[in-house]
């Protein structure tokens, strides 16, 4: 287990897994990542049931050539497909309920930490966004950060 | 347009969380390629985007790990490979069987997909065998009242003449 650890720290080549595709990797990964991915699933899919197949489809065997061609490090490799396995099985889960996509509702005003839970946890597209609040993509982009930075600050 | 504004146009937070479109990935890519600044900045954003997942992560339920490795195609019964004759000089015979054991801790079982098959046979021929069970039965009833019915009939008459 040690040795597997040892291949996920952070490094400058953040490439650790290219040349390691084997259970142990998948295991040392697990271990590392396995609380934060299912944070973000649970963030998308509240229900534990599918958040814990979206877990167990985020670190099967065959996700693991996208962790090692990731250009990014395996952290961000692994928010980004729990994210994405989330909606894909909320987005299953609406249409088996036969439920159409509803324009979201504004509660209040388009906050930055509003726009990060519309497109990173509720999986709307930025032209989505865009076209139901009359702001432009960049000004969107632009809460992403803000929303990243006052956490930073906190 | 200044690096510094690309840099702080959110363009790589996006990026990170997946957010960004094809092209603002490829340009961002590029860009990191191109300026240690930007490469700089996105080290620095992996770093607060992590601590952030962090802080909000959730141990995952128990057991899934577990349901994950049997997922893994060679982690379940491996069927032994058939020794060479220079393994067999080698290595003393210990197991005869034909399967490697391996733990499994998880409350599933497989079964293979033949099963299904016969479990639908016999299901359909459990129906059929009920419903002809009751159709006997009832026609048996039936018969039986008939005979009575006769037997009756038949006294009636003796009994009249």
């Amino acid at each position: 287990m040690g040795y597997g650890m040892n291949e996920l720290e952070r490094s400058a080549g953040n490439g650790a897994f290219r040349q390691h595709r084997n259970p142990i990797d998948q295991r040392a990964l697990y271990d590392r990542f396995g609380a934060l991915a299912y944070g973000i699933i649970l963030q998308i899919l509240p229900q534990s049931i599918l958040a814990q197949k979206a877990l167990m489809e985020v670190f099967s065997a065959d996700n693991l050539p996208a962790f090692a061609n990731s250009p990014v490090n395996p952290a961000i490799a692994v928010i980004r497909i729990a994210r994405a396995k989330a909606l894909e099985l909320k987005d299953k889960a609406k249409e088996r309920e036969d439920a159409r996509p509803e324009p979201f509702s504004v509660n209040n005003s388009y906050s930055p930490e509003y726009i990060f839970d519309l497109s990173f946890r509720q999986g709307y597209s930025f032209e989505t966004i865009s076209e139901q609040s009359g702001l432009s993509r960049p000004e969107l982009v632009k809460a992403i950060r803000d929303f990243i930075h006052v956490f930073r600050r906190s | 347009m200044e690096i510094r504004q690309y840099i702080d146009s959110g363009v790589l937070e996006a990026y990170l969380l997946g957010l960004a479109s094809e092209e603002e990935q490829h340009e961002v890519q590029q860009m990191k390629v191109l300026y240690p600044e930007v490469s700089s900045a996105l080290n620095e954003l992996e770093v607060v985007i992590e601590a952030y997942c962090v802080e909000n992560s959730v141990p995952p339920p128990p057991g899934t790990w577990e349901l994950i490795q049997a997922r893994i195609p060679g982690q379940e019964v491996r069927k032994r490979e058939p020794e060479t004759n220079d393994k067999k000089d080698a290595e003393p015979k210990t197991a005869k069987s034909d399967y490697v054991e391996v733990e499994v801790s998880d409350s599933f079982i497989r079964v293979h997909k033949y099963w299904r098959v016969a479990f639908m046979v016999v299901f359909i021929l459990s129906k059929i065998f009920l419903i002809a069970g009751l159709y006997y039965y009832f026609k048996a009833d039936s018969q039986q009242q008939e005979i009575e019915r006769l037997k009756s009939t038949i006294q009636q008459q003796q009994v009249t003449r």
